[in-house]
């Protein structure tokens, strides 16, 4: 037996040992991910740090310079009002970004406590809560957000929010047949036998076993999620102006297609690139995460 | 600590389905002595394991009905609120499962899990939950047991992993313990370790332990006393040493006959024909009739659990029949 040598020379922590031993496999497999990675995490730092590298006011308007094309000031031109475009994609990248995550953690924060309920309640709980979330699911997203706004005002807040319900089901549906079949693996009844109250049960020894879809599952809502943004702006739902989004960039730009055609590229490659990188990570992780494609 | 017996009377559990009702477990009584081992044998499909999770009150009762009684000293097993049964299971009544592989939760340390049941029922603070953890590890034999404290399941040996299901099982030292099977997924000589263990658990903390298998070398080796159940219904009850020297049923007979022997070696194993009736399929009279060699014609009436002597009963036409022995060759275990 190896185990008293491994109880010397293992680290304390075999989680973190795991993780590493991961990230070096993707060093070699996984390199479409791993660069998605690095993008996601400079478009965040450049969100975080917008008022420091951006080269003008994204606000500032100078019509006399409207919709000029690339120059050494404006690098990427500027708008309909004369605003520096490039800086309005850095400060746009912090309104798509948060409502991406907004709508995200919406749809997980409702979704995985009721699908986990569905699931390891069983009966009529889980019969009551898949009728509901059936019909939720049958809401077009954008169809439920316009409807919202329209009670409440538009508001990036509240469409995002609005995005995020009409997601969560999904999100139920997942974790309740993950947590269905966790509910049979013998270690959820052993708990029962040590007295471990129900929710306890469910939370400690179903929910961390059933979460790994979960998490495919968050980086491909966070793209449908930029995507939703990007409509809602568009048709003027999302943020309100002068805000710069992503998705109100490309609305505006739409507008003067025929006089400044170059308009729409920044802010809609910014889209394709940071949707295309959410998905390219969560395929990653669904190979390293499902059981069914695992190799040993 | 007198008076701690497990008393289960007359226990039915029933399986509901869209098809119909299934007995798993009709009529059943016996007994488990304060600090005795109770080896509940029988096949696949006998109603062993129904009858153990009903004690724990692990059956779902939207599909199950369970009737009769089952009392651990004063307590009431069966008629529990969720919350008085949540109290119980670890503190008076702990269990054990065929397979440490699948019974440990895999994403958390050995430690956590045999520091849930202590920190579920004795509210102690996470310092001395782990002392006292690492102490149950040690009793139930775990080498280094601090060092195994910080591991994963997977780290482990299938015996060091049933240790740890077992140190998760006994941390708050239940009065009685159901063991299901908790050697089959074992190799040999680690069974041999585990059961010593509990006849060691048994001996020393005058636990209660009731073993359920199919394996009457288990039996016995550790058990005093044996409950022969087949098709649901309890056949036979007697002290271990009497019961496998001169088996009353030929149900438990014939389970002695069909184990492999070492000795055997070339011989036709003497496996039992046919199989365990369904719940739904049950024959009348006795159950046992369509695979029983000694069948006659009173035993297509009802049949009745006789007591043959204080500690011994059978449910069998020919044992309370002077006339008849019942008597295999080759079956004392020992």
């Amino acid at each position: 037996m190896t185990t008293t040598v491994d109880t010397v020379t293992a680290p304390a922590t075999p989680r973190a040992e795991g993780l590493r031993r991961a990230l070096g496999r993707w060093r070699h497999e996984e390199k479409a991910a791993l660069v998605a990675v690095g993008v996601l995490v400079v478009l965040v730092l450049v969100a975080v740090f917008a008022p420091l590298i951006a080269p003008h006011d994204p606000n500032a308007q100078s019509i006399a310079d409207r919709l000029a094309t690339p120059s050494a000031t404006h690098p990427l031109g500027t708008d309909d009002l004369g605003r520096d475009v490039l800086s309005r994609l850095l400060y746009g990248a912090r309104a798509s970004l948060v409502a991406s995550v907004l709508a995200m953690a919406v749809a997980v924060l409702v979704g995985l406590p009721l699908g986990l309920a569905a699931g390891f309640a069983g009966g009529i709980v889980d019969i009551v809560l898949r009728r509901v979330l059936d019909t939720v699911l049958a809401f077009p997203a954008i169809v439920l957000a316009i409807g919202v706004t329209g009670v409440v005002g538009p508001g990036l807040v509240t469409s995002m929010c609005a995005i995020g319900i009409v997601f969560a089901p999904s999100v139920a549906r997942l974790i309740r047949g993950q947590t269905l079949s966790t509910r049979e693996r013998l270690y959820v009844p052993a708990a029962v036998t040590y007295g471990s109250h129900p929710l306890r049960v469910a939370v400690r020894h179903v929910l961390p076993n059933a979460v790994a879809p979960v998490v495919i599952q968050m980086s491909l809502l966070m793209s449908t999620a930029l995507l939703a943004e990007a409509s809602l702006s568009f048709l003027g739902l999302g943020v309100q102006p002068p805000t710069a989004s992503w998705g109100s960039m490309l609305g505006q730009a739409y507008g003067y297609m025929s006089q400044a055609p170059t308009q729409v590229f920044a802010p809609g490659l910014a889209i394709v690139l940071t949707a295309y990188c959410f998905i390219a990570v969560g395929d990653a992780l669904r190979r390293e995460l499902d059981p069914r494609q695992q190799t040993f | 600590m007198a008076g701690d017996d497990l008393v289960v009377d007359h226990l039915s559990v029933v399986f509901r389905s869209r098809t119909g009702t299934h007995a798993a477990v009709r009529d059943a009584s016996f007994r488990v002595g304060a600090g005795r081992m109770v080896g509940l044998v029988g096949e696949s499909g006998s109603g062993k394991t129904a009858t153990g999770l009903a004690l724990l009150g692990l059956h779902d009762p939207a599909t199950t009905t369970i009737g009769g009684g089952a009392r651990f000293g004063d307590t009431d097993l069966l008629h529990l609120s969720p919350a008085a049964a949540d109290r119980l299971r670890g503190s008076l009544v702990g269990m054990i499962f065929q397979d440490p592989m699948t019974a440990l939760n895999p994403l958390l340390t050995i430690g956590t899990q045999v520091t849930e049941t202590i920190r579920v029922h004795e509210g102690l603070d996470r310092r001395s939950a782990r002392d006292k953890a690492i102490d149950v590890l040690a009793r139930v034999g775990m080498p280094d047991p601090a060092g195994r404290y910080r591991r994963y399941p997977h780290e482990l040996s299938g015996g060091l992993r049933q240790r740890a299901m077992i140190a998760a099982a006994i941390a708050c030292r239940p009065r009685l313990l159901v063991a299901d099977e908790p050697t089959t997924a074992l190799d040999l000589t680690i069974q041999a370790q585990i059961l010593r263990l509990l006849r060691t658990l048994c001996d020393d903390e005058g636990m209660s332990v009731l073993l359920i298998t199919h394996d009457l070398g288990a039996v016995g080796a550790v058990c005093d006393d044996v409950v022969t159940m087949y098709a649901g219904e309890v056949v036979e009850i007697g002290p271990t040493a009497r019961v496998l020297d001169r088996p009353s049923h030929p149900y438990t007979s014939r389970l002695m006959a069909a184990r492999p022997r070492v000795d055997g070696w070339g011989e036709q194993l003497d496996v039992i024909p046919g199989r365990v009736p369904s719940p739904s399929a049950s024959p009348e009279g006795c159950l046992f009739r369509p695979r029983c060699r000694e069948a006659r014609e009173e035993c297509a009436g009802p049949q009745e659990l006789v007591a043959l002597g204080p500690d011994r009963s059978v449910r069998c036409v020919r044992a309370s029949d002077p006339r008849d022995s019942v008597v295999v060759a080759g079956a004392g275990v020992r």
